[in-house]
């Protein structure tokens, strides 16, 4: 439902063309949980903006169901993250001024989702992340799990189709680390939803129903 | 070394990236700079104006006798010629009179005795100028008082040729002579414009209404007294002007000035103070403004170089390093506007400044202004105050950058909020309630510091004002939100948070935007409640519908003549005329100053009578008015001079000083001095001065205004130089003038006010460069470029409402302070307070509109970062 078409993603800046991403063509299944594994600089981010929509490829397309991200306009592009593909980042998910239940509600608030009707779902969420007596706390009252799980919540109110998560555990200790991943792990295929994770931790990725090897911005391997 | 390195790693790099908000600042203090030099140097001008025109043409003079507007019976000349050391007594008549051909202007008649003026030209090349030894016949006509010499620029002007007629236009009508010569004399250009004529003494008083009397003596004293080389005995000017004084006092009164000539009235500069004061306060609020401008440019700067000062200091830069880096960065914002501010200086000194300068000469000191200049000493402070300017509002955040613990800004990286804590913003107001209790004890009891009071008042309110502006614009965040919530959604909550957040960031905008607006208000409120008061005490107290005079403006002006009072009766025949009182103005030197003396002839002026008196009645007091023991002082002079009913004032007579009795306390704002009423004939007897300023027309009931007008026209005929004023007339002329003077203030506002708007746009720009991942963060949830650009421009448009709300109460504040305490601690005036309700509710409006389009301009551009690039690598 999710597939990249042969994409190359270059930035060019004032002093340097740098080939982030150089021809890689991927499938993501319905339901299936996708682990993208790389050393640092091999292009997993861009690649991970680049199935969400955050960035548009320099040539090739990116499909979602039939619709190429690449070409679509910006409102499109929009609602689509805003509802059914939505991305879980390392650092700074949570917007510090407001509640965990508020930055879970952001996405169905921003979408114009009746207040009320926006706080249950969030509630809801946050209760599946094991946070439900936490929603009226501040990120910064939060630990990082935690903050990282608010995130999470925040992706399953909207019951997005596709997850895109950016080392999510990458800076959380083991403990806490494997809380989330068995979250992330739970949520693809339920609802028939897919996940893609990005990440460095050769155990990390062992949950994944498929591992996606980059270096230097293509494909080297898939298991 | 290490410096460079620093500078490199810290400044340079991050200055030569195009950047609009240190532009910006740049602006703020270029504006700011201008508008302070603007004001010195038309103070300067005014100054210089006050006295300049007569001593353009009397340059050389070793020493001078200076009479004030009485003037000197001729016999002063000679007498000064037998003082020993004295080489040429040069007598002078100067004044003014329309010339015929010539409109809008008037020209300057200078007197002179040929006699002695062409012995002296030889050496000094006086007034006179041109050599007419050669023609003896045109040296004789002109000796006669029957020929004229004429400045080459008016010659011009009029295309005269010599042999042509000039028709001069004096108060006791025309008079024609033949121009023996044109004169191209620099001095003579400067003076006046170069619209100058010279005559013989007799034809000059003659056009000029002066019977006998003279306006100064120019000295020449004999050679010996310049050159220590010179085999002549040295001539010690201190004794010859001590001679002079002896000789002089005999025939002289004592209102003359023997000296070297004065290139400025001294008593100019006394009254030329509080027009001074009140303008460099717009300047400083200007200035003030780019000092927070440049302190906040400076302190994101910090913030968002948290990382590369921390690496820095981790790698073993001191303290001391950082701080002197970012003070050269201030000091290179701080020199680049005050270079712009100089420059834009020299454009407003040609332009806007002539006008304003003109207008405050010729309504002070009946002069022509000199041009406007800035000086090279004026443009080298200007320099010194940006960069002064840009190092005080650096200092708080380079010496926090230099404080920075290297691990905590390693690892916090830009997103280091810039802004204090509740704590500190707790702290803060208390220090504001502390400074307000202050100012507001200074501003119940006015006299605590003396004249200054009020100035400290102020500043200290404005000082509290700001420290507090942060906590209000949290408290009203607060209130605001729930609403905004409601009314705009999600942006809306965004907006409110954002203001919670960062108080002090936002209250900077808000600050400088409620300081223009205060500014607005302080200006156009005073303007409002001045010019009402005025016109309104004109009404209540100025006599007559018709007021007949050579020309003068409301307070007296430039090239006018007095009229004979004569006039008077010729007047009085024509049908429809009542009442005619005859009204005489003089500036007399007083106590180090001037004060306005003001003849009104209480014979004619009693049945028309209008001034209210403190504590009587007219009545009660005509006889000892009439017989010329007593006078009646305004309030502004009991006020500044500490003298009241009982006292005596003594002024200074032709003849010696004169002592009257004061009977009585009446309401006056015709000078910052205060002013002296006299009956006119005792006032014409003590001054030996029959003339007359203006005629004060009182009409038959039912007679038309504008039908006895024409009639008196025709009545005194059209070869006189007459003007006759209606008393609407009058009233518009009175607010155009202050107009005038206001004018000034109202380029300041300019400033000021745009100055605010860029700290707006500054502040926010910077607000939402400081936002860059939470805007991304936003975006990647799925909030629309909309709903992004929606949530700044209502966080602007909050602090619009917020500093448009602050700074119509602080100008509201700042105005009454002023009318209330300065001005009277100053002038001795205490005009009402009028707010001014429409110029509050158009500034309002455009604070809001402007400061949510400034929100609009970085939002957009925000909304345009591409997620990716604002989310940063991850
Ligand atoms: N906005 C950008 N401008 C220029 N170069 C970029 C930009 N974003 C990424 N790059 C470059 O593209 C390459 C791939 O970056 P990317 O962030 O995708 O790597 P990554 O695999 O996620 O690395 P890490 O594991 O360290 O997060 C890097 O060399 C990076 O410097
Ligand atoms: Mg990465």
């Amino acid at each position: 439902m999710l597939e990249l078409q042969d994409v190359t993603k270059t930035y060019v800046q004032t002093r340097r063309r740098v080939e982030a991403v150089r021809g890689i063509s991927l499938r993501v299944e319905p339901g299936e949980m996708l682990v993208l594994l790389g050393a640092s600089g091999s292009g997993k981010s861009t690649l991970l903006h680049l199935l969400g929509g955050l960035d548009r490829p320099t040539t090739g397309r990116v499909l979602f169901r039939g619709d190429d991200l690449g070409t679509l306009p910006d409102d499109k592009l929009t609602a689509l993250r805003r509802e059914r593909i939505v991305h879980v980042f390392q650092f700074f998910n949570l917007l510090p001024t407001l509640t965990a239940a508020e930055n879970a509600a952001l996405p169905l608030l921003l979408g114009g989702v009746p207040a009320a009707e926006a706080r249950r779902r969030a509630d809801e969420a946050l209760e599946r992340v094991a946070l439900g007596g936490r929603s009226a706390h501040y990120p910064e009252e939060l630990s990082g799990g935690e903050q990282q799980r608010v995130a999470i919540a925040r992706a399953l109110t909207v019951r997005p189709e596709v997850l895109l998560a950016d080392e999510p555990t990458g800076n959380l200790d083991s403990a806490t680390g494997n809380e989330v991943l068995s979250i992330l792990r739970e949520m693809a295929g339920d609802e028939g939803r897919s996940v893609v994770m990005v990440t460095h931790d050769e155990a990390a990725a062992a949950i994944g129903d498929r591992r996606v090897r980059i270096r230097d911005g293509r494909i080297e391997s898939v298991a | 070394m290490t410096g460079g390195v620093l500078l490199r790693a810290l400044v340079l790099r991050w200055l030569a990236r195009p950047r609009a908000r240190s532009a910006l600042a740049v602006v703020a203090v270029a504006l700011g700079v201008a508008a302070f030099l603007a004001s010195a140097s038309v103070a300067d001008t005014v100054v210089r104006s006050a006295r300049a025109h007569v001593n353009q043409l009397s340059g050389g003079a070793d020493l001078a006798i200076e009479a004030d507007e009485t003037g000197l019976p001729l016999q002063a000349a000679v007498a000064a010629r037998s003082v020993v050391g004295v080489r040429a007594a040069l007598p002078r008549v100067i004044g003014w009179a329309r010339a015929d051909g010539l409109t809008g202007s008037r020209v300057l008649v200078v007197g002179v005795d040929p006699m002695a003026e062409i012995d002296a030209v030889a050496e000094s090349g006086g007034p006179g100028g041109a050599d007419l030894r050669a023609r003896p016949a045109d040296a004789l006509a002109f000796a006669a008082g029957r020929a004229a010499l004429v400045a080459s620029g008016l010659a011009e002007t009029l295309e005269l040729t010599v042999g042509a007629e000039l028709t001069l236009i004096g108060p006791n009508g025309s008079l024609s002579y033949p121009v023996v010569d044109i004169v191209a004399d620099g001095r003579m250009a400067k003076a006046a414009g170069g619209r100058v004529v010279v005559l013989a003494l007799p034809a000059a008083q003659a056009v000029l209404g002066r019977a006998g009397r003279i306006d100064r003596v120019d000295i020449f004293l004999d050679s010996g007294s310049t050159s220590s080389s010179s085999s002549a005995p040295a001539v010690d000017p201190v004794r010859v002007t001590a001679d002079l004084r002896a000789a002089v006092r005999a025939i002289a009164p004592r209102n003359v000035h023997v000296g070297p000539p004065r290139l400025v009235d001294s008593t100019a500069e006394d009254v030329m103070g509080t027009i001074d004061v009140a303008m460099r306060v717009g300047a400083v609020i200007a200035l003030l403004i780019g000092v927070f401008l440049i302190h906040h440019t400076v302190a994101v700067g910090v913030a968002e170089r948290r990382r590369e000062i921390g690496i820095l200091r981790a790698m073993g830069a001191t303290r001391g390093q950082v701080l002197r880096v970012f003070a050269a960065e201030a000091s290179v914002l701080g020199l680049t506007g005050g270079a712009l501010g100089v420059v834009l200086a020299y454009v407003l000194a040609r332009g806007a400044l002539e006008g304003f300068a003109g207008a405050v000469t010729s309504a002070y000191f009946g002069t022509d202004p000199a041009r406007v200049e800035v000086s090279p000493a004026l443009a080298a402070s200007g320099l010194l105050i940006g960069v002064v300017v840009a190092l005080v509002a650096a200092w708080a955040p380079a010496s926090q950058a230099a404080r920075l613990p290297p691990n905590d800004s390693i690892r916090r990286g830009p997103d280091g909020s810039h802004g204090a804590g509740t704590g500190a913003v707790r702290r803060r107001f208390v220090a504001a309630l502390v400074m307000a209790a202050a100012g507001s004890l200074l501003v119940v009891f006015p006299s605590t510091l003396g004249r200054t009071t009020g100035y400290i008042a102020l500043l200290l309110l404005l000082i509290a004002f700001l420290a507090a502006s942060p906590l209000v614009l949290q408290l009203a965040a607060r209130a605001v939100s729930p609403l905004l919530t409601r009314w705009c959604g999600v942006p809306g909550r965004l907006a409110a948070d954002d203001l919670l957040r960062h108080p002090r960031r936002a209250a900077l905008p808000a600050a400088a935007l409620a300081f223009g607006l205060a500014l607005v208000i302080e200006t156009s409120g005073t303007l409002e409640s001045i010019s009402n008061e005025t016109v309104r005490w004109m009404d209540e107290n100025v006599a007559g519908e018709l007021f007949v005079s050579s020309g003068r403006s409301v307070m007296g002006g430039a090239g006018y003549t007095p009229l004979m009072a004569e006039l008077g009766a010729e007047i009085a025949r024509v049908p429809g005329v009542a009442h005619v009182v005859r009204v005489r103005f003089r500036r007399l030197p007083w106590r180090g100053t001037r004060i306005f003396v003001l003849g009104l002839d209480i014979e004619a002026y009693a049945p028309v009578w209008k001034l209210a008196l403190r504590d009587g009645e007219l009545a009660d007091h005509a006889l000892e008015l009439t017989s010329g023991r007593g006078c009646f002082v305004s309030e502004n002079f009991v006020l500044l001079h500490g003298l009241d009913v009982g006292d005596t004032v003594t002024l200074p007579g032709a003849a010696g000083e004169t002592g009257f009795r004061i009977l009585d306390v009446f309401n006056d704002y015709s000078w910052p001095r205060g002013t002296v009423l006299l009956d006119q004939p005792r006032m014409a007897e003590m001054l030996q001065d029959p003339l007359v300023d203006d005629f004060s027309v009182t009409l038959v009931p039912g007679a038309d205004v504008a039908a006895t007008s024409s009639a008196i026209d025709a009545a005194l005929g059209a070869d006189r130089d007459i003007v006759i004023t209606s008393a609407a007339e009058m009233h518009a002329q009175a607010r155009q003038v202050l107009a005038d003077i206001f004018s000034l203030a109202y380029a300041q506002v300019a400033a000021a006010l745009a100055v605010a708007f860029l700290g707006v746009l500054n502040t926010l720009w910077i607000s939402v460069v400081l936002r860059r991942r939470e805007l991304g963060l936003l975006r990647s949830v799925g909030a629309t470029r909309g709903q992004i650009v929606r949530s700044i421009v209502i966080e602007a448009a909050v602090l619009g409402v917020v500093g448009a709300v602050l700074g119509l109460i602080g100008g509201a504040i700042v105005e009454w302070v002023l009318l209330r305490r300065i001005l009277p601690a100053d002038t001795g005036w205490a005009y009402p307070f009028h707010f001014p309700w429409a110029t509050a509710a158009v500034v309002g409006v455009l604070a809001i509109v402007t400061s949510a389009l400034a929100g609009w301009f970085p939002a957009r551009a925000a909304a345009r970062v591409p997620i990716a690039d604002a989310l940063g690598h991850e």
